[in-house]
């Protein structure tokens, strides 16, 4: 092979890559269109779902109080003990799902945001303050421990993927 | 005819007959003509004579008589037995009154339970509508730091502005929905507390006060736990404002309740 075939065999691989490349970019930007359309619809259902369990939380914590005032019947604290109860760690389970779920499309976001050069959708304080808000539900009962263990492993992931990889111009 | 084959003046007191124009003396119809050809009979014809002869006093009489025939009636009606209809019509009245008095009670018994059940499940409903117009708050939060993370991106240059204006309409679309049920559920709630008040004054009107006292008597106690550190800054925060609003709302419906 000539020096010049040789030349041309590299040019390919390069336009190759370039293709490839380009398929990459094109396949990244389509997933992070459809994360742009799904985030919301999830983010919202967080949102609510946090604070469902927390006024859960709160009555379950209020009604030996509110009975001990007179607020209250005993019966109708057990009563509403036991809807609590089989209520609450329900919507425990979904929010450590969805969560999870946000969190961890949040860090392919990430990471393939800053692949291709361009801002990821969040800054490093945004994630700090994600682990604190973590830290809080966790201490709340909002969350349970298996959960607030995963979240931790890919939010520190997620700040991981933010530094490691200097944004291309 | 009858009248013209027996002697008018003919009449039976038990098995004998007598004749009222011979001065009521006992006769025998089978040999004298009373029967059949009594205007032959001398007492009938001297009776005949007096009648037809011009009597003008006997216009009088003659009233006498018509009062006497009309007596015969009277008489006739005091020995019959009082007729019976009219005490038991009224005694029918009163069996029906003393029944719908009855139903009446029953019906109210029905009514002040179906009442007391809705009143009493008036603030559980209140406030499972105060929890989703809670969830409501959080998804209207959530959608506004949203359009703004979404305006930030485009500021970056990570979105087109076609990217951006899509997104950002359907961003809009739901939020308006969020807000328009928000307003919807506020409206629930009010349209809640028309509807019940009403019923509460009615069967609870006299428990107002001393469940306004009931909870004055809760917020004192609620304010030495908070004070002897035994509750949270925000667990009597919350606690104080629910009981608050609850004697607001209870000394709205005192007032209504005092003017009727």
């Amino acid at each position: 092979m000539s020096l010049a075939d040789s030349a041309g065999e590299v040019a390919r691989l390069f336009e190759r890559a370039e293709s490839l490349w380009q398929n990459y970019v094109e396949g990244a930007r389509t997933a992070i269109r459809e994360w742009e359309r799904l985030r919301p619809l999830l983010y919202e259902r967080i949102s609510v779902l946090k604070a469902m369990i927390r006024v859960n939380l709160e009555e379950v914590r209020e009604l030996s109080l509110k009975v001990e005032l007179g607020l209250v019947s005993e019966a109708k604290a057990k009563r509403r003990l036991e809807v609590l109860g089989a209520e609450t760690p329900a919507l425990v389970k979904e929010l450590g799902e969805l969560w999870i779920l946000l969190e961890e499309l949040t860090e392919m976001t990430i990471l393939h945001s800053r692949r291709m050069g361009v801002p990821a959708e969040v800054r490093e304080e945004d994630i700090e303050a994600k682990a604190r808000e973590l830290e809080e539900c966790f201490h709340g009962s909002v969350i349970d421990k298996e959960t607030y263990e995963k979240l931790r492993e890919i939010i520190a992931r997620q700040l991981a993927a933010l530094k490691s990889l200097p944004p291309h111009g | 005819m009858s009248s013209r084959g027996v002697c008018p003046g003919l009449y039976r007191t038990g098995n004998k007959f007598y004749c009222k124009f011979a001065g009521g003396a006992e006769v025998d119809p089978a040999f004298l003509p009373c029967v059949a050809d009594y205007w032959s009979c001398e007492f009938y014809k001297k009776q005949e004579e007096k009648r037809r002869a011009p009597q003008p006093p006997q216009v009088p009489q003659q009233a006498v008589a018509a009062v006497e025939i009309r007596e015969e009636p009277r008489v006739t009606t005091e020995l019959r037995p009082p007729p019976p209809p009219q005490p038991v019509a009224a005694a029918d009245e009163v069996e029906e009154l003393v029944r719908r008095a009855v139903d009446l009670g029953k019906m109210w018994e029905e009514y002040e339970r179906e009442a007391r059940a809705i009143v009493d499940s008036w603030e559980e409903v209140r406030e499972k509508l105060r929890k989703d117009l809670l969830g409501l708050e959080k998804a209207i939060e959530a959608y506004e730091a949203e359009i703004e993370r979404l305006e930030a991106r485009l500021k970056l240059g990570v979105l087109s502005e076609k990217e951006y204006e899509e997104v950002r309409s359907r961003l809009d679309a739901e939020l308006a929905q969020r807000l328009s049920s928000k307003e919807l559920l506020e409206r629930k709630l009010a349209d809640l507390d028309r509807a019940v008040i009403p019923h509460f004054k009615r069967v609870k009107a006299t428990e107002v006060k001393p469940e306004i006292a009931k909870m004055r008597i809760a917020l004192s106690k609620l304010e030495q736990k908070f004070k002897s550190g035994e509750i949270p800054r925000d667990v009597y925060e919350r606690l104080k404002s629910e009981i608050e609003e609850k004697i607001r709302r209870l000394e709205k419906i005192r007032e209504e309740v005092e003017e009727l």
